[in-house]
């Protein structure tokens, strides 16, 4: 079994870091530790390695997310199973849709989870006790993807049948209904102060939504249109990473409606795959792949600093863990295991 | 659910599938003084009809019906129904959407056999090209189905409806020939209204004969704009001109347009 990622160059060649930003580094595997060595971590290669596999579902896994507080690392198919985040020990099963999940989120304390279902519902649940708090009823057609804003009270919700639903945690209300795009709504993720919706379709848009009106701010198009199949917002909330299903990720400044970086090398034109900023380390962006490997570059440079293979089928989800340096990764049906990745850097 | 891939564009034509717009999607407005790369014949005697409709050309066949700015088909389709014995043609500025009606055009020929070999669809800039594709006097049919309104004042003169085109129109359209027009924004239609009942050579036909055109309530119903728009509550306004000869024109010639 293929223990180590696929680039070797990683562990010896080229952008060996200096003593300083490699004591830095192993002091805290945390993100600030980052800011020491500014310079260096431009140039530097992550070296992602195989820790843990889980086993356990019987149905591919369509979302993987690590909780905000770090602990735990929630993964979906029709059941959620929640699992250890650093040693990947399993801990419980949380059932109740009758259909498939596309989507699954935290909020922010850490306590609860919402789910996205085939079924039309979103479902919200304890963490702690396993049970369904409230289920979202209003979408006419598969919901596809959901998230919580950062203060938690609310959830927004994109589905098949074209709209955004921005629901109340508390009483489960639909709150607002955006009619956002014409074709299937594949991603939708609040800004960090909760302010800003970003929303991406079939239909080859995003567009930027003001959370208190429903106002549509900006809608990002580019020469061609194809499928945006996954949109979020970066970190600091001044950019977004877009998929589109034609094996290209881009990062845009949203506010000036133009797109600064292209990522590509990768394999997406079928699969909804999620991408993510890892920010704890060195700045990189994460996507899955259609040719089952995790596929990582450099932020700024846009190259390819690793690509993590031992998946036997497409990599549909990733997630980065919110303060380690460390990966997790899902694969398709042939594959239905979980793997998580750990680096220096 | 997201384990579900979504089909490619390639499997579309493949198989005698229709295609699916969301692969053929583009944004409505496009702009026409743009220089696009666009292939245009230099004259109508240069046209291949028979490589643009793909089917044989008899002696006497010709085409009759323009759709200008077809979208994605939606009238065409309707006019082959109709009008079986006469050739339709789309003309379309965007690619991907252009794209579509070619492909939808080939399945339902495969799908019906004998049918659809009537109409086709070009991808070119109507409000330029129309005169190259067109002799004096070919169409009896001529309609442009809820154009771009270019609300802005700035932008009215790239309203497809302007004196000066109004005129190209004329020279293309035969006396007695018909120039149909839809929109479901009202300023679009005084303006249109306005500027062609005004120029000398068109005719607004009356309720009565508005109402005696079988194309009228087509108008409506069989484009994606004028289903939106009935979708969305907006009413629907036709205006319909009928090409009058030319008082002055004894000798059959009005100064070909190059």
């Amino acid at each position: 079994m293929a223990d180590r990622g696929d680039n070797s160059g990683a562990d010896s060649s080229a952008a060996a870091p200096s003593a300083a930003a490699a004591a830095a580094a192993a002091a805290g595997l945390s993100s600030s530790s980052a800011t020491n060595s500014k310079p260096a971590t431009e140039s530097r290669k992550c070296n992602y390695t195989l820790k843990f596999t889980l086993v356990g579902h019987t149905k591919a896994v369509s979302s993987v997310k690590f909780s905000p507080n770090g602990e735990w690392l929630a993964t979906a198919d029709k059941l959620i199973k929640i699992w250890g985040a650093m040693d990947g020990k399993f801990e419980k099963t949380i059932e109740g849709h009758k259909l498939g999940v596309s989507d699954v989120a935290w909020s922010s304390d850490s306590r609860l989870l919402v789910s996205a279902s085939d079924d039309k519902c979103l479902k919200v649940w304890d963490l702690a006790t396993a049970k369904c708090l409230k289920t979202l009823k209003g979408h006419t057609n598969y919901v596809f993807c959901c998230n919580f804003n950062p203060s938690s009270n609310l959830i927004v919700s994109g589905s098949f049948d074209e709209s955004v639903k921005i629901w109340d945690v508390k009483s489960g209300k639909c709150l607002r209904t955006l009619p956002a795009h014409s074709d299937p709504v594949t991603a939708v993720h609040f800004n960090r102060d909760g302010s800003l919706i970003v929303s991406s379709s079939y239909d080859g848009l995003c567009r930027i939504w003001d959370t208190a009106s429903g106002q549509c701010l900006k809608t990002l198009i580019d020469d061609d249109n194809p499928p945006v199949s996954f949109v979020k917002f970066s970190p600091n909330g001044k950019y977004i990473l877009a998929a589109t299903l034609d094996n290209t990720l881009k990062l845009w400044d949203y506010s000036k409606g133009r797109c600064l970086k292209v990522y590509n090398g990768h394999k997406n034109e079928k699969y909804c795959i999620i991408a993510n900023f890892s920010v704890t380390g060195g700045k990189w962006i994460i996507s899955g792949s259609e040719d089952n490997m995790v596929y990582i570059w450099n932020l700024q440079t846009k190259e390819i600093v690793q690509k993590l293979s031992g998946h036997q089928d497409v990599v549909l989800c990733t997630a980065c863990h919110p303060t380690q340096n460390i990966i997790a990764s899902a694969g398709l049906e042939n594959d239905k295991s979980i793997k998580l990745w750990r680096s220096d850097f | 659910c997201r384990l579900e891939p979504s089909p490619s564009m390639a499997s579309i034509s493949e198989e005698q599938q229709l295609p699916q717009k969301r692969y053929f999607r583009q944004r409505a407005h496009c702009n026409p003084h743009s220089r696009h790369s666009l292939d245009s014949p230099s004259r109508p005697a240069d046209v291949d009809w028979p490589g643009i409709f793909a089917s044989d050309f008899k002696e006497g066949d010709d085409v009759e019906f323009a759709d200008v700015g077809c979208g994605y088909g939606g009238m065409l389709f309707a006019l082959a129904e109709l009008h079986p014995d006469r050739r339709a043609l789309g003309m379309e500025i965007r690619i991907k959407v252009c794209d579509y009606v070619q492909e939808k055009i080939r399945a339902m020929r495969a799908a019906h056999p004998g049918c659809y070999g009537n109409i086709a669809c070009v991808r070119s800039n109507a409000m330029k090209q129309l005169v190259n594709y067109f002799r004096k006097g070919q169409l009896s049919k001529l309609l442009f189905l809820y154009p771009d309104p270019h609300f802005k004042r700035a932008k009215h003169k790239w309203r497809i409806i302007s004196p000066a085109l109004l005129a190209e129109y004329a020279y293309v359209l035969r006396p007695g020939g018909r120039l149909y027009t839809a929109t479901d924004v009202p300023e679009l239609h005084d303006w249109i209204v306005q500027h062609a009942a005004c120029h000398p050579l068109f005719r607004q036909l009356s309720p009565d004969e508005l109402a005696s055109d079988p194309l009228t309530p087509r108008l409506v119903d069989t484009t994606e704009e004028g289903r939106k728009a009935q979708r969305e509550g907006r009413s629907c306004l036709p205006a319909v001109f009928e090409r009058v000869p030319d008082p002055a024109d004894t000798t059959g010639q009005t100064g070909a347009v190059q």
